[in-house]
């Protein structure tokens, strides 16, 4: 039985679908996020070794675009609890 | 020396396994999602998490007063910590907000971080999620069957939190050791029902399953298909003399048809009216204290006063100005900009108060997992690691709050000030160039 079959025998339950689910929403949706926070703090840390002098400036924004990324990942963490928990 | 030490802590790090696994052994433990109400005062319900966020304020209240109550020139220990905390916040923040806003800001934002970090830290001392009163879950299962006879109702699902802990009469929460299979399950669902007498008996089964020997594959038991078995009038007679020949077992307590259910394979020569725990019973523990952001009320109410707080600062200082960024109506570009503006405010909330209850959530299920999965060595690490994340996330909490009044208040026509670091940033660029 392939990995397929396996899945599609799982979903037919309803406390398996709702896992699979929940595992699929927050799995993907923190993949964004992941890459980009990485962008951001690399060239935010690129962006420090050229210039140390601007370290507040540099913090400040990428702690900011930080936050707006990892909200993506909140979302899918909030549909990831929704699916699971209250569906 | 260090080839003595190496060997000597792998022994060491084994043997605290192999001590773990011998201590923490017993079931899965059950993660709730939202805090455990402890008691209700009129129409308020009073959860551990509030009670661990007041013990937090009194802590902070007690000791700041304390602290600063005797100040003078040359300060005490106390006096002299807390002097350090705020002189650090404050230039931390002056170097983001300038010193103006600084000082405007200091009271909330400050608050924010000391209040956030110290409920982070304090969720990770040993008493949290351990001590706490005990809700003993053989009465609860008897009730709920009582209940569902009386009504001539059967159960189309399972009764719910019917896995727990055994724990001792103290109500003391320690896991004990053969309580690996304290999971009782009805197997009962929509399409096959369970009736209330079917129940009783599977649940006497059930217990003396757990507090004796008894095995009800030795009295032909039949899986049918559901995890479930079909209790036959011998297995039960067998079952009820095992439970009476051990002492410590539970007691079935005689019942007459006014008061107790009747059993489905012994009709009513067995009527149950109530069963006695001596000594052990199966209960679950609510705790009394649990970290106060596992608990996404409680970082709602931080994101909502955030929010607010930011609202009321830029109107303060901008006036009816301030709305204009959202409601812009000089071309469409503007308008669409500001409705995304208006909606990024809002959506700020929910991304506040979930990135700290995820966070700390997560924490929490991540260490009493590791506690069962493999003890002690592993969740050693992962405490430290809580201790960082208790401290990121205070300082990203209060941070953005503080980004955020400072866009507030700002003049979102004008351009930022000038570059001052513009001079230096030319010299790295030159010596940097012929590198690359």
């Amino acid at each position: 039985m392939g990995a397929l079959d396996l899945l599609f025998l799982l979903a037919l339950d309803a406390d398996g679908a709702k896992a699979i689910g929940a595992g699929i929403a927050m799995g993907l949706g923190a993949l964004g996020p992941a890459i980009g926070i990485g962008m951001l703090v690399g060239r935010a840390m690129e962006a420090l070794g050229r210039n140390p002098e601007a370290r507040a400036a540099i913090q400040t924004n990428m702690i900011l675009g930080v936050a707006f990324a990892e909200a993506i990942g909140i979302y899918a963490l909030l549909t990831a609890i929704i699916i699971a928990f209250v569906i | 020396m260090s080839r003595i030490r190496l060997p000597l802590l792998i022994v060491a790090a084994l043997a605290w396994i192999v001590v773990g696994l011998i201590v923490a052994r017993g079931p899965q433990p059950e993660i709730i999602v939202p805090a455990e109400i402890i008691t209700k005062a009129g129409f308020l319900n009073i959860s551990n998490t509030m009670i661990s966020a007041w013990a937090a304020m009194i802590i902070l209240v007690i000791g700041a007063f304390l602290a600063t109550r005797t100040m003078k020139l040359i300060p005490s220990r106390a006096q002299n910590f807390v002097e350090s905390v705020v002189e650090f916040l404050m230039s931390q923040m002056e170097d983001i907000a300038g010193s103006k806003n600084a000082r405007r800001f200091f009271p909330v934002i400050a608050t924010f971080f000391i209040f956030i970090l110290l409920s982070n830290w304090m969720g990770l001392l040993p008493f949290f999620n351990a001590i706490g009163k005990t809700e003993d879950i053989g009465h609860h299962i008897f009730h709920e069957i009582e209940e569902h006879h009386a009504d001539h109702k059967p159960f189309d699902e399972e009764i719910g939190h019917a896995s727990g802990w055994l724990v001792d009469d103290t109500g003391i929460g320690l896991v004990r050791p053969n309580a690996d299979d304290a999971h009782f399950s009805m197997g009962a669902s929509a399409d096959a029902p369970v009736s209330p007498e079917q129940a009783l008996d599977k649940y006497v089964v059930f217990l003396a399953q757990t507090f004796t020997d008894f095995d009800p594959e030795d009295h032909g038991a039949v899986d049918d298909g559901h995890g479930g078995f079909e209790v036959t009038p011998a297995m039960l007679e067998a079952a009820i003399a095992a439970l009476n020949a051990d002492a410590d077992a539970p007691r079935l307590l005689a019942g007459d048809h006014g008061h107790g259910v009747p059993s489905a394979a012994l009709g009513d020569e067995l009527i149950v009216g109530g069963i006695d725990f001596p000594g052990q019973k199966l209960a679950l523990i609510i705790p009394l204290f649990r970290s106060v952001y596992s608990d996404v009320n409680n970082t709602l109410a931080l994101a909502l006063i955030s929010f607010v707080m930011v609202e009321f600062w830029g109107l303060r200082t901008l006036g009816f100005s301030y709305l204009g960024k959202f409601f812009n109506f000089s071309g469409v570009i503007p308008a669409f900009v500001g409705i995304l503006e208006l909606l990024s405010e809002f959506i700020r909330i929910i991304s506040f108060a979930f990135r700290l209850f995820g966070n700390i959530f997560a924490g929490e299920v991540l260490i009493l997992m590791l506690t069962f999965l493999l003890p002690f060595l592993i969740v050693d690490i992962i405490y430290g690691l809580e201790l960082f994340v208790g401290f990121i996330q205070a300082a990203v909490f209060a941070l953005l709050t503080l980004v955020f009044a400072v866009m507030a208040v700002e003049h979102h026509d004008e351009e930022h000030e000038g570059h001052e670091g513009e001079a230096g940033h030319d010299d790295l660029e030159s010596q940097g160039s012929p590198g690359q």
